[in-house]
């Protein structure tokens, strides 16, 4: 009894300290990643004289709103924010859906042909055409300058059904048996077991494509002409890449102007990342541990 | 049950079979449907030209390729980078991942999250004009190991270039480590609770119930995203490069990549980008088939693909 | 099979079918939702319209675009650079383009893979403009574009009024003909005429200069002792400073420094001259090795990228520098003045070649920055090459830099032109507006710096004026040494791609040699690099292309 009382004990203390050290190292490295993206953040604000001299460290130095305003001025802004949320929106749902659903597919072994489909989309992971075959299939399926550009391409990716497939194969044979003996089809099994038992990666998944969707701007730029299709990280690269040419016709303008090339950069980043920040705490919440298997019986 | 036929094996899993032909549909029309544009790896191809249009030159593109003694050195820089990320940026979000997962849930576990994977909006544009700053003379850095007594006087550590392979896998891995422990981490959240609970009482501190529950659960991914990374080996990050290479690193820090986009694509000449292009391609498929065969072992005989 | 089995593969073959459906039905309806789309991709081209349809009879007295009676047209150009804008018709330089020639022009952007998929499409847009005057695309015209000389015999005769003779010629393509007209091509005239200004300067902080006695810089004891003076009386300033070395470049230290102490452009007979082995500039190189080992020179202007060094110039951070490009550095220079104009950057004589040689600062040469061709495609050539008419002559020039008389520009008692006011002060307070409304100084492709010269009212500002003045009459052209370079592609590109990444080394390590028997072993080095890398191939390819130049110079 005593042996187990102090052997208790000491896993108290050995997890106590543990804890502590943990919160330790957490707080260290916090503070080395806080540090400068705290002072990116701090920089977007500042003007673009004080950025040119250097020097800002935990506190803008003459605080402006001009970097955002440069970005928000043009009013079409908005109009890109709507095909920019259109695009992520649409483009993970169906991304996600279609990737799991060729992934439970895959999970199972006893599927006939498995290591021809294996082959096939291995293959796809290393080898592609490239951006000029694209660009001529895009054109003859009329993807081009059309909002399905941004989904269509986008449907299915191989690594993501690989991730997916190795998860689903983790999830007990048994909680599918059990419910085929109840009646259940092979959707049924797949829409009401399978995919709420898999939150947490269906949510990476849906993070990681949610983020190329909102940040992709290579599809607009190659594949998009009008402007009225442009998602954000089109604009902003369009202002970014603006601003150049202002200094570029008009060298005096450099003086003047509260902004630079760099400092609008900064800007941009910050607000490109600002949705994703503003999201994750909604998938957090699939990131908690054990709530997958909650209401599962053994 | 009796042996059944393949053709009424077949049509029992129907269902299933349908799931998967519509991505076999997609992976032939979006992926293979464009892959004879790797033919321009045996062509001479220019801007002006076109697919039909360009000559072929078999296997021209590689015998040039091959035979530059500056693309090996390449080679070499990009291998070295590769490996010391590996070596530093591949354990790194795993362990992240844990320790992060071990912290007690309240505000300053998702704060630690959050901030951890901030890194990875910025650009290398942005991100490189601030390393930049800090190695200065003038930077922090130096200051930092003037007063740890390292130095005596700042040294500009981007002019030396056996420095680079370090700056560059350190400055990526800062960037990247947070939001690689988010795949970790869902593995991790996703194991049974009741495992640990039955380790608990069993008398199992933390450190064992890490050692001997989370991490052989997160065998699989592991073993997933090491081969993918064995199989990235031979990439490298073109943004980075071009920001933090200068003229005195230049000899150690040209990757692949850059050479490839300073002697192929600013030229023009596609030929020659596409031609490296599939050779790194082919290796690196080689690469992946072979770590999984080995990782295989270590997974119960199962294949992560 | 079991119901539930029949049920669950009906079900699979829903999914599967909306699915594939979806897919494969994208093609018709998208086609409806894409009016500009062009119907039929084959790269059949246009044919020109024959004469005896002609819209009007062209005169060679008279720009075509007066002449030509058809309201309407639509050109769609193609231009290869990220940062154009692509608005038409909104500003008084481009309305006044849509009015006089009643065209409306669609613009489209890309890099060279865009480029490239518009030729693999066949759906070469009606204008094209490049960057290189050398890159293949330009060289290959003749297989893609329409001759310039056609198009202007048959429509548009005024255009030899207004395009220069020297630059047709020295674009000339092997079959004689000219495919694509340049922006900023300089001419043996323009060089001479003396109003072209320079890019590069040796710059020293004014109130410095005045504290050390304003000495002479011209030989290496006077501006190392210089230098030194620099750094007793004002530590805190870094005293010398050079053009970042980003991207393996050779910043303001490679050829720009040679321009500067007036190295030789080729030898006396015509040939290639390797100006980075000149003796009187490796000389100089050691001597900034001598000031980097006095702790002259910082370690941080080598690793700075170009945004680090903008910051320096801002903050007055170097005493002395090297600045090319500047133009680019203007915003730089001006925020400096902002902060403290005591601080201002004076162009001053410096380094002087032993020699007596007079400097030669180099600017655009005759081979232009853009070039702009007309596609085989193009649906109304005649239109085309009134537009180019008009952009290339002065008429086009004024509106390209002063916009509409009356509207954004007057001209003053002395027939000299100047932007009205209140545009300069939108330009001074409000850049990025300006740029949207009035676009003065943005239509560049056809741009040339000869009508504000000749004709503008000095407007230009106020950090950089100092150092045109001095820079005036020390520019001097350098078209023997314009396109030597070998063709695209080739073993000797690669190979010489490769030597001047090697040379960018090559000069930073001399710089920071830390004694002369490392320097010493460098340039030795670098010298074996060169046999070993195909130099002398590369220098007979050099050779064979300079006497092509100065034969297409003589012939004008």
């Amino acid at each position: 009894m005593m042996i187990m009382q102090r052997r208790k004990r000491s896993i108290i203390h050995e997890n106590r300290l543990f804890n502590t050290i943990n919160v330790m190292l957490m707080l260290l490295l916090t503070l080395l990643i806080a540090y400068p993206v705290w002072n990116l953040i701090v920089s977007s604000f500042s003007d673009a004289r004080h950025l040119t001299e250097g020097g800002i460290t935990l506190y803008p130095k003459g605080f402006t709103l001009e970097n955002y305003r440069a970005v928000f001025r043009d009013t079409t802004i908005w109009r890109a924010f709507g095909i920019s949320i259109a695009k992520t929106v649409l483009g993970v749902l169906t991304h996600v859906f279609f990737c799991s659903m060729v992934a439970f597919a895959m999970s199972k072994r006893y599927l006939i042909g498995r290591k021809l489909y294996s082959t096939i989309g291995i293959i796809t992971m290393f080898f592609g055409g490239g951006m000029v075959p694209t660009y001529l299939l895009y054109r003859q399926l009329g993807l081009l300058n059309n909002f399905w550009v941004y989904i269509l391409p986008q449907l299915f990716s191989y690594y993501d059904m690989i991730i997916l497939m190795n998860f689903f194969r983790d999830i007990p044979v048994s909680l599918e048996e059990s419910a085929v003996i109840d009646g259940a089809g092979t959707w049924q099994v797949f829409l009401r077991i399978v995919l709420p038992l898999s939150l947490p990666v269906l949510a990476t998944i849906a993070l990681f494509n949610g983020v190329f969707q909102w940040n992709d701007y290579m599809t607009a730029r190659m594949f998009v002409n009008r402007e009225e299709l442009y998602p954000v990280q089109m604009k902003l690269y369009e202002i970014i890449v603006q601003s150049q040419t202002t200094l570029m016709s008009n060298p005096s303008a450099g003086a003047v102007l509260p902004t630079t090339t760099r400092s609008i950069q900064l800007a941009t980043i910050v607000l490109t990342a600002l949705p994703i920040v503003l999201v994750y705490p909604f998938l957090q919440k699939y990131f908690v541990k054990g709530m997958t298997l909650g209401a599962v019986k053994e | 049950m009796g042996r059944k036929g393949f053709i009424s094996r077949l049509r029992s899993q129907m269902p299933l079979q349908m799931m998967v032909w519509p991505g076999i549909v997609f992976m032939i029309i979006f992926c293979y449907l464009p892959i004879y544009g790797l033919s321009v790896a045996f062509k001479h191809y220019t801007v002006v030209d076109t697919f039909q249009s360009a000559p072929w030159v078999r296997f021209e593109n590689f015998k040039i390729a091959f035979a530059d003694k500056f693309f090996w050195d390449s080679v070499g820089n990009t291998l070295a980078i590769s490996f010391l990320k590996l070596l530093i940026g591949f354990p790194l979000p795993i362990l992240l991942a844990v320790l992060i997962s071990e912290l007690p849930s309240g505000r300053f576990k998702k704060t630690v999250q959050t901030i951890s994977y901030l890194p990875h909006f910025l650009s290398w544009v942005v991100l490189g004009g601030m390393v930049i700053n800090w190695l200065s003379t003038t930077g922090i850095f130096p200051a930092m190991l003037k007063s740890l007594g390292v130095v005596g006087k700042p040294v500009n550590y981007l002019v030396q270039p056996d420095k680079y392979w370090l700056i560059a896998v350190l400055s990526d891995v800062w960037k990247e480590a947070g939001w690689n422990t988010i795949l970790y981490l869902a593995v991790i959240t996703s194991i049974n609770p009741t495992y640990y609970e039955a380790a608990r009482i069993d008398g199992a501190g933390k450190l064992r119930q890490i050692w001997s529950i989370t991490l052989p659960l997160m065998r699989r991914i592991i073993a997933l995203t090491f081969t993918l990374t064995i199989g990235g080996l031979l990439g490298s990050n073109l943004d980075q490069t071009l920001v933090l290479m200068n003229a005195i690193n230049r000899p150690k820090a040209e990757v692949i990549n850059s050479y490839v986009f300073n002697i192929g694509l600013a030229q023009g000449d596609f030929s020659y980008a596409t031609a490296v292009g599939l050779a790194i391609s082919i290796v690196s498929l080689i690469l992946v088939l072979s770590t999984n065969a080995l990782t295989r072992r270590l997974n119960d005989k199962e294949s992560i693909f | 099979m079991s119901q539930k089995n029949i049920h669950n593969v009906r079900f699979s073959k829903i999914i599967a079918i909306i699915v594939v459906c979806v897919m494969l039905s994208i093609p018709f309806v998208s086609c409806s939702n894409n009016p500009s789309q062009q119907v039929d991709g084959t790269p059949s081209p246009q044919k020109t319209e024959p004469a005896s349809d002609a819209r009007y009879i062209p005169d060679p007295e008279k720009p075509a675009y007066q002449l030509d009676p058809k309201e309407d047209t639509t050109l769609t150009w193609y231009v290869n650079a990220d940062w154009w804008n692509t608005d038409f018709g909104n500003d008084p330089v481009t309305r006044t383009i849509k009015e006089k020639l009643k065209v409306n022009i669609e613009f489209t952007t890309g890099d060279d893979t865009k480029l490239n998929s518009l030729f693999g499409s066949g759906e070469l847009p009606d204008i094209v403009t490049v960057f290189d005057t050398q890159s293949v695309t330009a060289k290959k015209a003749a297989s893609w574009a329409l001759p310039l000389n056609d198009l202007a015999d048959q429509y548009d005769p005024y255009f030899y009024k207004v395009a220069d003779p020297q630059t047709l010629s020295w674009h000339q393509l092997e079959d004689g003909k000219t495919y694509g007209y340049p922006s900023y091509s300089n001419t043996v005239e323009d060089y001479e005429a003396g109003w072209l200004q320079p890019t590069d300067f040796f710059v020293i902080r004014e109130d410095i200069y005045k504290a050390i006695g304003e000495p002479g810089m011209a030989t290496e004891e006077e501006f190392l002792n210089a230098l030194r003076k620099i750094k007793e009386q004002f530590p805190d300033v870094l005293p010398l400073g050079m053009r970042s070395f980003a991207g393996g470049s050779t910043g303001s230290m490679g050829n720009k420094f040679q321009d500067f102490l007036g190295v030789p452009l080729s030898n006396e007979d015509g040939t290639y001259y390797d100006r980075n082995l000149d003796p009187e500039y490796l000389r100089w190189i050691g001597t900034f090795n001598k000031a980097y080992r006095e702790g002259l020179i910082s370690d941080d202007t080598f690793a700075d990228d170009n945004t680090a060094f903008e910051e320096k110039v801002a903050g007055g951070r170097y005493a002395a520098m090297f600045i090319s490009g500047a133009p680019q550095l203007s915003g730089a220079l001006q925020k400096n003045i902002a902060a403290d104009p005591v601080c201002k950057y004076i162009a001053v004589d410096g380094p002087k070649s032993s020699l007596g040689n007079e400097p030669t600062l180099s600017q655009s040469g005759i081979s232009g920055w853009t070039i702009t061709f007309i596609s085989k495609n193009c649906k109304d050539p005649a239109k085309a090459i009134q537009l180019f008419t008009y952009l290339i002559s002065d008429e086009g020039q004024c509106l390209y830099y002063y916009g509409v008389q009356g509207e954004t520009f007057e001209i003053d008692g002395n027939g000299k032109y100047t932007i009205l006011p209140e545009v300069l002060k939108e330009r001074d307070t409000n850049p990025d507006n300006y740029k949207k409304v009035y676009r003065l100084g943005e239509f560049c492709l056809f741009g040339h710096d000869s009508f504000p010269a000749l004709h503008g009212k000095d407007t230009g500002i106020e950090a950089t004026r100092q150092m045109v003045e001095w820079g005036k009459g020390k520019v001097k052209p350098q078209f023997l040494l314009e396109n030597i370079n070998p063709a695209e592609g080739t073993a000797e590109a690669r190979n010489l791609t490769n030597i001047n990444a090697q040379w960018a080394t090559t000069l930073a390590t001399l710089l920071r040699a830390p004694d002369d028997a490392a320097f010493d072993q460098t340039l030795e080095e670098y010298k074996t690099f060169l046999k070993n890398t195909g130099w002398d191939e590369i220098v007979k390819g050099f050779n064979e292309k300079m006497k092509a130049n100065a034969e297409k110079l003589k012939l004008n």
